[in-house]
C-alpha cells in the first residue's frame, strides 16, 4: 500500500515537474542562426465600394461602363521576404504579387519591392545596392521630406511600399555628451530608360543625402536630393519625447522650381512654377488607459487651391455632359491625362488634418484593437472618416475590418470621389 | 563537518560585504552645496551652484570646489558634469538635475542621486551598504555588456499562451537593443533604447518610431521598460535597507520623474546577492506588479542568476508572463550598434 502511494506521490510529482518545464521550454534550436531566411503573409482581402455615381470622379473613371452603386472586388496577395546572409554580406528580396478580381476581371501584377545587397564591415558603416525603400522622414499620415520614397497611402500609412533601385551608404558615429549619434546616408539614384523612370528626368544620376543627429534627446534629420531628374530640393525632420508618453515630431520641405500643371474650368492648361514650402507638425500621446492619439497637421505647398479644384471638376462635368449628348469622350480624356501625378495623388489640396486614436484591448477584450482614423480637408472642410476593427489573437494571423465614409459637399475633394464609402476585410497570415 | 560548513557561511556572507568595501573604496562623491559647510542643506542646483563639497568614500570631507559654471549663460549642466569628471568624481548628489547633465554623467560613467536634506546625511545614505549592495546585485545579474536570447511568454486566465524570442544587447548603463526572431508576424521588429528613449523598428512599414516605458511591444504584464531593462542602480537609489537573518529587503526610489515605477521593494538573497522578488509601486505605493526570480543557472563565464523570471499584477487579474533567459554571453559592442540607424541591422550582430 505504501509502495502505491509513494508511486502515485513520485508519479503526481514528475508530471507536475514534466508540465512545469515543458510550460516554460526554450529550446536552443528557436535561436539558431541560419543563413537563409523566407518569410512574408498571404492576404485575402475582399472590398465592398459604394459607389457615388454623381461625383466628379466617377465620371471621370467609369463614365462608359454600366452605372452601379456598389461594386466588389477580390485582392488575394502574396509577399515574399527572403534574404540571404554570408558574413558580412546580405542579399534581401521582397517580392509583391497582387491577383485581384474586380469589374475589369481578373488581373495580375508581380513587384519587386526591395532587392538589395548590403556589406556591413562594421557598425559604423554600411553599403547597399539595389532596389530598397528608405523611408524618409518622422510624420506617420504624410512625409514631405521623403523624396527618394514612393508617396504613402494616408488611409493605410503602414503599407509596405515598392522602392527605386539606389547605391546608398550609412556612416554612424556616437559620441558622449548632448549629441549621442550622428549618421550620414549618402545615396546615389540613377535614372534611365527602365531604371527609376517613373521618378522624373530620364538621363540623370541624382544625388540625395540625409544627416541624422540625436542631439539632447531629439532626432534631427537634415535631407538634401538634387541631380535634375527633380528640381533641388532641402528638407529636415525631427521627433522628440515631451513626457514619456508623448512625443512630437515635425518635417519641412523646401522645393526649388516647383512645376505645377493645373486646368482651368474652360479646359486650358496652365504651368505654375515656383518655391513650395510644405510643412508637417505632429504628437503621438498614449494614456494610461492605453488609447493612442495621432495628430498630424500637413500643410503640402505643392498641392492645390480649393478654387483649382472647383476649376478642375467643373471641367469634368462639362466633359461628361459633352460625352452624354454627343458621345465624344475627348474632355474627359484631356482631364485624366492632366490627372497624373497631380490631381490623383491621394490628397490633392493643401491643408489637411489627420486623427487617428486607438483603443488597445478595450473591455478586456483581448487582442482587439479597435480604432477610428479620419482625415479632414481643411480649405473645403470635406472630409473622410474610417472605423476599424483589428483582432490578432491567433498566431501570425491578423484580421482587420475596416470601413471609410467619404464625406462632403459637390466640388469638394471627399465628396467628388468616385466613393461614397468603402468596406474591406483583410485576413493575413505571416509564415 | 560542522566546522567546513560554518566557515563556508561565514566566507560566503562576507563575499559582498567585500565586494562593496572594494566599490566604496573607490568612491569620491560630490555633493552640490550653497555653502562651505557639510552641515548645511543640498543645493538644488546641480549645474549652477556655488559649490561642491567633495568627500572620499569613508565619508570624510577631503576638498571643496567652486563651481566655474554656476554663473554659466547655457550648458551649465553638461559642462559641471565634465568638470566633476576631471575632478574623479564617481558620485554627484543634488537636489535637482537637468536632463542634459544626467545625459553627460551617464557617458561619463558618473553615478548621480537626486536627494534633499542635510549634506552629511546624504552622503552617509548614499554610502550606505544598501546601495552597494543594489550595485552588486546588478553585476551579479548580468555583465555590463553583453548579449542575451530570451523568451517572452503571455499567459491568459484561461492558459492560452502566446510566444516571442528576442536576442537582446547592452552596453554599459544607458543602451540596450532587442531584435524579434520569432513569431513570423514580428520578426525583424527591433526595440532601442538609449537611456530613457526608445524606438520601435517595423520592417517594411516604414522609420523607427518612438515608445514610451509604459507602453508593451509584446502586450502581457511586462512593459517596454521591462523588456529593455537597465541596471537597476542607474534608475534608483536605496532608500532603506531592511538587515533579515536570510535576506535584505531594498526600499528602492527612482532616480528622476521619467522612470517607469516610482518605488521598487526589493527581496534580496544575502548569500547570492540576487534578487528573489521585486513589488513595483507607485509613488503612493500602490502595488503596479510582482516581479519573481525563479531557476538559478550557471550561463557560464562566472555568471550564474535566475533564468525564470514572472510577473503578475493586481491590474491584470489573472494574467501572467514570462521571460525565460537561453543564454547570457559577455560581450563588448561598439557604441553605434545602439543608434537608429543601425536598428534594421541588428540580425547582422547574431554569430
Amino acid at each position: 500500500m505504501r509502495f502505491w502511494t509513494a508511486f502515485a506521490i513520485l508519479f503526481t510529482l514528475s508530471y507536475g515537474i514534466a508540465l512545469a518545464e515543458e510550460e516554460y521550454s526554450f529550446d536552443l534550436s528557436e535561436i539558431e542562426e541560419k543563413p537563409l531566411h523566407i518569410g512574408g503573409y498571404l492576404e485575402f482581402r475582399p472590398v465592398l465600394f459604394g459607389l457615388d455615381t454623381n461625383s466628379a470622379l466617377y465620371k471621370l473613371k467609369l463614365y462608359d461602363r454600366d452605372k452601379k452603386n456598389i461594386r466588389e472586388e477580390y485582392n488575394f496577395t502574396a509577399l515574399l521576404d527572403g534574404s540571404y546572409k554570408k558574413g558580412t554580406t546580405e542579399f534581401r528580396a521582397i517580392v509583391n504579387t497582387d491577383l485581384r478580381k474586380s469589374y475589369l476581371g481578373w488581373s495580375e501584377e508581380t513587384t519587386l519591392y526591395e532587392g538589395y545587397m548590403s556589406l556591413r564591415p562594421s557598425s559604423t558603416f554600411n553599403f547597399n545596392i539595389g532596389k530598397k525603400t528608405l523611408k524618409w522622414g518622422k510624420g506617420y499620415a504624410w512625409n514631405p521630406v521623403a523624396f527618394l520614397d514612393r508617396p504613402k497611402n494616408p488611409d493605410d500609412p503602414e503599407l509596405a511600399r515598392e522602392g527605386f533601385v539606389v547605391a546608398s551608404a550609412d556612416y554612424i558615429k556616437s559620441f558622449d555628451g548632448p549629441l549621442k549619434t550622428f549618421s550620414f546616408t549618402p545615396v546615389l539614384m540613377p535614372v534611365y530608360d527602365h531604371v527609376n523612370d517613373d521618378f522624373g528626368k530620364i538621363n540623370r544620376l541624382n544625388f540625395a543625402g540625409k544627416m541624422y543627429f540625436l542631439l539632447y534627446d531629439t532626432d534631427i534629420d537634415l535631407i538634401f536630393l538634387t541631380g535634375q531628374s527633380k528640381t533641388n530640393r532641402y528638407g529636415m525632420d525631427f521627433s522628440r519625447n515631451i513626457t514619456s508618453n508623448f512625443e512630437i515630431h515635425g518635417e519641412l520641405a523646401f522645393i526649388n522650381d516647383y512645376k505645377k500643371r493645373f486646368i482651368s474650368s474652360d479646359g486650358t492648361v496652365f504651368n505654375n512654377e515656383y518655391d513650395a514650402t510644405s510643412y508637417l507638425l505632429g504628437l503621438r500621446y498614449l494614456t494610461k488607459s492605453d488609447t493612442t492619439y495621432i495628430f498630424e497637421y500637413f500643410h503640402d505647398a505643392t498641392g492645390f487651391a480649393e478654387s483649382e479644384m472647383t476649376d478642375y471638376f467643373s471641367f469634368i462635368d462639362q466633359g461628361y455632359d459633352t460625352y452624354l449628348t454627343s458621345g465624344d469622350d475627348s474632355l474627359l480624356k484631356k482631364a485624366s491625362n492632366v490627372a497624373g501625378g497631380n490631381y490623383n495623388r491621394k490628397n490633392p489640396m493643401r491643408d489637411y488634418l489627420y486623427l487617428r486614436v486607438s483603443q488597445k484591448e478595450p473591455f478586456d477584450m483581448l487582442y482587439f484593437t479597435p480604432s477610428l482614423t479620419g482625415i479632414f480637408n481643411i480649405s473645403d472642410k470635406s472630409f473622410s472618416i474610417g472605423p476599424e476593427l483589428l483582432y490578432t489573437g491567433i498566431k501570425n494571423l491578423e484580421l482587420r475590418l475596416k470601413t471609410t465614409f467619404l464625406v462632403g459637399d459637390s466640388y469638394t475633394e471627399f465628396g467628388e470621389k468616385q466613393n461614397d464609402y468603402r468596406a474591406e476585410l483583410r485576413v493575413r497570415y505571416y509564415f | 563537518m560542522k566546522k567546513t560548513l560554518f566557515s563556508t557561511l561565514v566566507v560566503l556572507s562576507l563575499v559582498p560585504v567585500m565586494a562593496y568595501a572594494a566599490q566604496k573604496d573607490a568612491a569620491k562623491i560630490a555633493v552640490a552645496s550653497n555653502s562651505k559647510d557639510a552641515a548645511s542643506s543640498i543645493s538644488s542646483k546641480a549645474g549652477k551652484c556655488p559649490y561642491y563639497l567633495i568627500f572620499d568614500s569613508t565619508g570624510e570631507l577631503i576638498e571643496v570646489v567652486e563651481n566655474p559654471y554656476k554663473n554659466a549663460q547655457s550648458g551649465a549642466g553638461a559642462q559641471t558634469a565634465n568638470f566633476l569628471a576631471d575632478k574623479g568624481v564617481t558620485i554627484v548628489i543634488a537636489g535637482n538635475f537637468g536632463d542634459k547633465m544626467i545625459g553627460v554623467m551617464r557617458s561619463n560613467g558618473t553615478d548621480y542621486f537626486q536627494l534633499q536634506g542635510i549634506i552629511h546625511d546624504a552622503v552617509k545614505k548614499v554610502l550606505s551598504p544598501g546601495n552597494q549592495i543594489l550595485i552588486k546585485l546588478d553585476r551579479n545579474l548580468n555583465p555590463e555588456s553583453y548579449e542575451s536570447y530570451k523568451k517572452l511568454i503571455n499567459i491568459e486566465p484561461n492558459g492560452r499562451k502566446r510566444e516571442y524570442v528576442l536576442f537582446t544587447v547592452k552596453k554599459g548603463a544607458d543602451k540596450v537593443a532587442a531584435l524579434f526572431l520569432s513569431p513570423a508576424s514580428e520578426k525583424g521588429r527591433s526595440t532601442l533604447r538609449l537611456d530613457e528613449n526608445m524606438w520601435l523598428y517595423i520592417p517594411n512599414v516604414g522609420k523607427p518610431i518612438r515608445i514610451t516605458s509604459l507602453q508593451s511591444v509584446v502586450g502581457g504584464v511586462f512593459n517596454n521598460s521591462d523588456i529593455l531593462r537597465l541596471d537597476y542602480a542607474a534608475e534608483y537609489f536605496v532608500e532603506q535597507m531592511e538587515d533579515l537573518s536570510d535576506k535584505y529587503i531594498l526600499h528602492l526610489k527612482a532616480k528622476t520623474k521619467t522612470v517607469a515605477y516610482d518605488k521598487l521593494k526589493m527581496w534580496v538573497d544575502k548569500d547570492k546577492v540576487l534578487p528573489t522578488r521585486i513589488e513595483c509601486l507607485t509613488e503612493a505605493s500602490m502595488l503596479i506588479k510582482t516581479i519573481y526570480f525563479k531557476q538559478t543557472k550557471d550561463f557560464g563565464d562566472n555568471i550564474v542568476r535566475p533564468s525564470v523570471i514572472e510577473t503578475d499584477s493586481p491590474l491584470q487579474k489573472g494574467y501572467k508572463s514570462v521571460m525565460i533567459f537561453a543564454e547570457i554571453k559577455k560581450r563588448t559592442f561598439e557604441d553605434e550598434v545602439f543608434t537608429l540607424t543601425f536598428m534594421p541591422n541588428l540580425e547582422s550582430l547574431r554569430q
